[in-house]
């Protein structure tokens, strides 16, 4: 009898433990993906790969963050079309939403949501220059709360990057921001195996060599 | 042991069922992207380029299979996993909730810096080639207002320049424009920087705005800046200086400028003769702060001092020239605050204070023109739900104009004191994202003119699919006669406007095709004879007409890559008996066909903006007293042609500093323009001669330098 209900209890956390594993293994491959992802097709793969499990796992806030980041990328990537791109972060913002209730983690929405803004900005520069002073404050925040975070420096220099010259941008300008967040990517504890967000690095490596 | 492992490898190594299928739209278009996943599970897929896809799954029995897609309504399926499941096909249907509400337009040019749905932009003002940088000179470019070259007004739909109010954040600027001797045209007093939004509104505007008979302009001024920086601006005219400083929750910008047209006008010939050009003395303090409650709270204080003299012919007589002196001092104080005081109502108060005085000198006359006056206003605007809105509120207005002119050592006051008081409410249905409706209604009191007045408005707009929608806007519009009017007499009633307007808009991304027809019938407009100027019964509300017209708009921004360009066309057809008129006849200011074509292009290449605008009227009335009474007005002036161009460069990374290099050349062309003609009685040949009206020059230009210094 205490064999068969110790059998029971082995299968019965072996079956909790394999849902918690396929949580943790779907997010890692999707992840995996997600970092190797380069083209807009890829990106709405995986933001629908992130979709499905945020739906499933609604208390995380991670897949949601994820579905957040993967529009944006894609709003990012979508070069003919306005509307799409508008409707690209208008489902960011709304994950975003989702997984600033969800997470007492506020530092990595805080830097996404600037992001959302500064990608909201570039779809239409010059007829969204009210947005631009939004945008530039939300920057500024999070590089002021978060100096150690390397995705809040790139964000930065992006924006100082394309800020015209004479408004006081440029690739000059930018180039600091990128070197310290090229060390903070070289020094980050984080690895593609962790859950964390890690994105970014070859952004901002394309963008240091741009500075050159 | 043995167990355990056969259970977890029961559970990773179930069956798979593979499905596969195909996803359109309606239109047949595959949908690239689209997720079809199975209900509560982690599997599932996206589509490819060819609306394709196939995924298996360790599900089994029935299950739920859902295709989702951006912008389209998703679809659920059940499905039996112990059947095939391949060679599925979905159809999606747009959804119609994600489409744009549908927004009343009729009569309005929006170009509030929103997401969307936007025509014309803040940005368009300053880098209009024709409009050096002035407001009211890049609306002209827009149908339904007009170019008036002597003017500089804005001119409305058939309207007077004094038929068109401008608002900042709500609140009415009684003298927008700076103070110029006849036939020398204006500009506005307000630098275009100022503002983030502007809606220009050409008739059947909302029951908040009243005292305006055409037009109504409301500029939003800028919230709070995201840094500090120093602006210095160096131009032919003068220099300006502004810094913008950013605090804790609030931020000011405080701005210099000093012009002064003396050295522009050696090198460049002007055919009035200046004694003084005009110099101006121009400042503004803009304080914003943001208070609980998403509230934001903004102090505009403006400052503008403006002089110039010139030599004023004497025409028809044989006397040398007199000479004109004028200073004009102007302030404009407001503070205005927005914010939510419950989840659904906002409210939106304000109160300003003009103060302006010209004194004009001629000869052995000197006349003082002095106006207060002040505004408090109070506006809410509830939010039921989605689909109801309710704004309503009122405004307390104070009017104290008086006029002194002196004749050696006579002096005689004209005076006009009034308190209005208006109240208005404005419901806002939108029973679905295709048809919205507004019906709001206004009521004005003048304490001194004894008047009280209703005026209903009514908007309406139904959106037919994706890209169009019809709209078409009802209203009665009053405003106060002018000053120049009640200063004699305050038995005058306010002259009144009715507009009907009917727009058809189409719009797909960047490119907007608008038409609009109107019409608008005008009442009890002030009417005296000349002789009689003095005298209280010589005004009298007699006066009537109407303006009809179409106006087209298109503009593109999609089309050119790094540019963009409209076009706009406006056929006037108006007639009023009015003022000192014999007959009913078309005032002279305005043209039957009026075209402006626009183009910007930004060249990256060579760090270089540039402009260019093309305007073209039709000749304009003009009397000649030679004539009998029949003919009044019957006359017009050649057609009028203006080819203007801008260049800016942004020459940064040759400076090594932020620095802008900026050039404008108005009628490059040298068109010869002739705007109307003055007659005065020539004694030797006894009878009037025609002199026509001019540009001061043929062509205008102007060179800066914008310098940005950051922290």
């Amino acid at each position: 009898m205490k064999k068969i209900i110790i059998i029971f209890v082995a299968i019965l956390s072996s079956l909790i433990l394999n849902a918690q594993n396929r949580y943790e293994k779907e997010m890692q491959s999707a992840l995996t993906s997600l970092y190797e992802s380069k083209k807009l097709q890829d990106y709405k793969k995986i933001a629908n790969k992130f979709e499905q499990i945020a739906r499933i796992k609604k208390e995380k806030w991670l897949p949601q963050y994820y579905v957040a980041y993967s529009y944006t990328v894609m709003s990012r990537l979508d070069e003919e079309d306005t509307e799409s791109r508008d409707l690209a972060l208008d489902k960011a913002q709304e994950y975003l939403e989702k997984a600033k209730n969800l997470s007492s983690n506020t530092q990595e929405t805080i830097i996404l949501q600037a992001y959302i803004f500064q990608s909201r900005f570039f779809i239409d520069p010059n007829t969204r220059l009210s947005s631009f002073e939004k945008t530039s404050k939300a920057i500024l925040d999070a590089v002021e709360l978060y100096p150690n975070n390397p995705r809040a420096n790139l964000i930065h220099g992006i924006q100082i990057f394309h800020k015209p010259a004479f408004l006081g941008g440029g690739a000059k300008k930018a180039k600091p921001y990128f070197d310290i967040a090229k060390k903070l990517y070289d020094n980050d504890s984080q690895t593609e195996n962790s859950l964390y967000p890690y994105w970014g690095k070859n952004t901002n490596d394309y963008y240091s060599e741009q500075c050159n | 042991m043995l167990f355990i492992i056969i259970a977890n490898s029961f559970l990773t190594l179930t069956a798979q069922t593979h499905i596969s299928g195909d996803i359109k739209n309606t239109k047949g278009l595959p949908l690239d992207g689209a997720n079809i996943y199975i209900k509560d599970s982690y599997d599932g897929a996206t589509s490819d380029v060819e609306g394709k896809f196939n995924f298996e799954t360790s599900t089994t029995g029935t299950q739920i299979l859902v295709v989702q897609y951006l912008g389209y309504n998703s679809v659920e399926k059940s499905i039996d996993l112990s059947k095939n499941n391949n060679n599925l096909s979905f159809i999606l249907m747009e959804d119609t909730s994600s489409l744009e509400p549908v927004v009343l337009i009729a009569g309005s040019f929006d170009a509030s810096d929103e997401k969307k749905a936007v025509v014309f932009k803040p940005m368009d003002i300053a880098t209009t080639a024709s409009a050096s940088g002035d407001i009211y000179g890049a609306l002209s470019t827009l149908p339904g207002s007009q170019t008036v070259g002597e003017e500089g007004r804005l001119f409305v739909r058939g309207g007077e320049a004094y038929e068109a109010k401008t608002h900042i954040d709500g609140l009415q600027v009684d003298v927008p424009y700076l103070y110029r001797l006849q036939d020398i045209p204006t500009r506005g007093r307000f630098s275009p920087l100022l503002f983030s939004g502007t809606m220009f509104s050409t008739g059947g505007y909302s029951a908040e705005y009243g005292q305006a008979l055409s037009s109504v302009l409301l500029l939003t001024t800028n919230g709070i800046p995201s840094e500090d920086k120093i602006n210095i601006s160096l131009y032919s005219l003068g220099l300006g200086l502004s810094q913008t400083k950013v605090l804790k929750k609030s931020a000011y910008i405080l701005s210099l400028d000093y012009s002064n047209f003396k050295p522009y006008f050696n090198v460049i010939p002007q055919i009035t003769a200046w004694k003084k050009p005009p110099e101006s003395f121009y400042s503004t303090l803009a304080f914003v702060t943001e208070t609980k409650n998403d509230g934001l709270n903004k102090t505009l204080i403006s400052y503008n001092r403006d002089e110039s003299k010139i030599l004023y012919p004497y025409y028809g007589y044989d006397q040398p020239n007199t000479l004109i002196s004028l200073l004009n001092n102007n302030v404009f104080i407001k503070n205005s605050h927005k914010q939510y005081i419950t989840d659904r109502t906002k409210i939106h108060t304000g109160i300003s204070f003009n103060y302006d005085k010209t004194l004009i000198e001629l000869d052995t006359i000197a006349i003082d023109d002095k106006l207060i006056s002040s505004q408090l206003k109070t506006a809410l605007t509830t939010r039921f739900s989605n689909k109801i809105e309710l704004s309503y509120g009122g405004d307390l207005f104070y009017k104290n104009y008086k006029e002194t002119i002196t004749i050696i050592s006579d002096e005689s006051d004209f005076i006009f004191k009034d308190f209005q008081g208006a109240l208005f409410a404005e419901a806002q249905f939108s029973p679905s994202p295709k048809l919205a409706f507004r019906l709001g209604v206004r009521g004005e009191y003048s304490n001194t003119l004894n008047s009280s007045k209703i005026m209903p408005r009514i908007s309406l707009a139904y959106k037919i699919n994706k890209y169009s929608q019809f709209s078409s806007a009802y209203g009665i519009f009053n405003q106060n006669p002018e000053f120049q009017y009640l200063k004699f007499t305050d038995k005058l009633d306010p002259e009144t406007a009715n507009h009907f307007i009917l727009n058809y808009q189409y719009k797909n991304k960047n490119r907007v095709f608008r038409v609009e027809g109107y019409y608008k019938k005008y009442d009890n407009l002030v009417t005296y004879i000349t002789e009689n100027i003095n005298s209280e019964d010589n005004y009298q509300n007699n006066g009537f007409g109407y303006a009809k017209g179409i106006d087209i708009f298109y503009r593109d921004s999609e089309t050119i890559k790094n540019g963009n360009f409209w076009f706009s066309y406006s056929f006037l057809d108006t007639e009023k008996l009015y003022k000192d008129f014999v007959n009913s006849a078309t005032p002279s200011f305005f043209s039957k066909h009026n075209f402006s074509f626009v183009y910007k292009q930004w060249i990256s290449k060579i760090n270089s903006h540039i402009g260019m605008t093309y305007t073209f009227a039709s000749g304009r009335p003009y009397f000649d007293p030679n004539k009998p009474n029949e003919l009044f007005l019957s006359d017009k002036t050649k057609n009028y042609n203006n080819l203007s161009i801008n260049y800016a460069y942004d020459m940064s990374n040759i400076a090594k500093f932020p620095v802008t290099f900026y050039a404008s050349v108005n009628n490059v062309l040298g068109s010869k323009n002739i705007f109307g003609y003055k007659n005065a009685f020539n004694t030797n040949s006894n009878s009037y001669d025609l002199i026509p009206i001019q540009p001061q020059a043929d062509r205008f230009y102007l060179i800066a330098l914008f310098i940005t210094l950051n922290k």
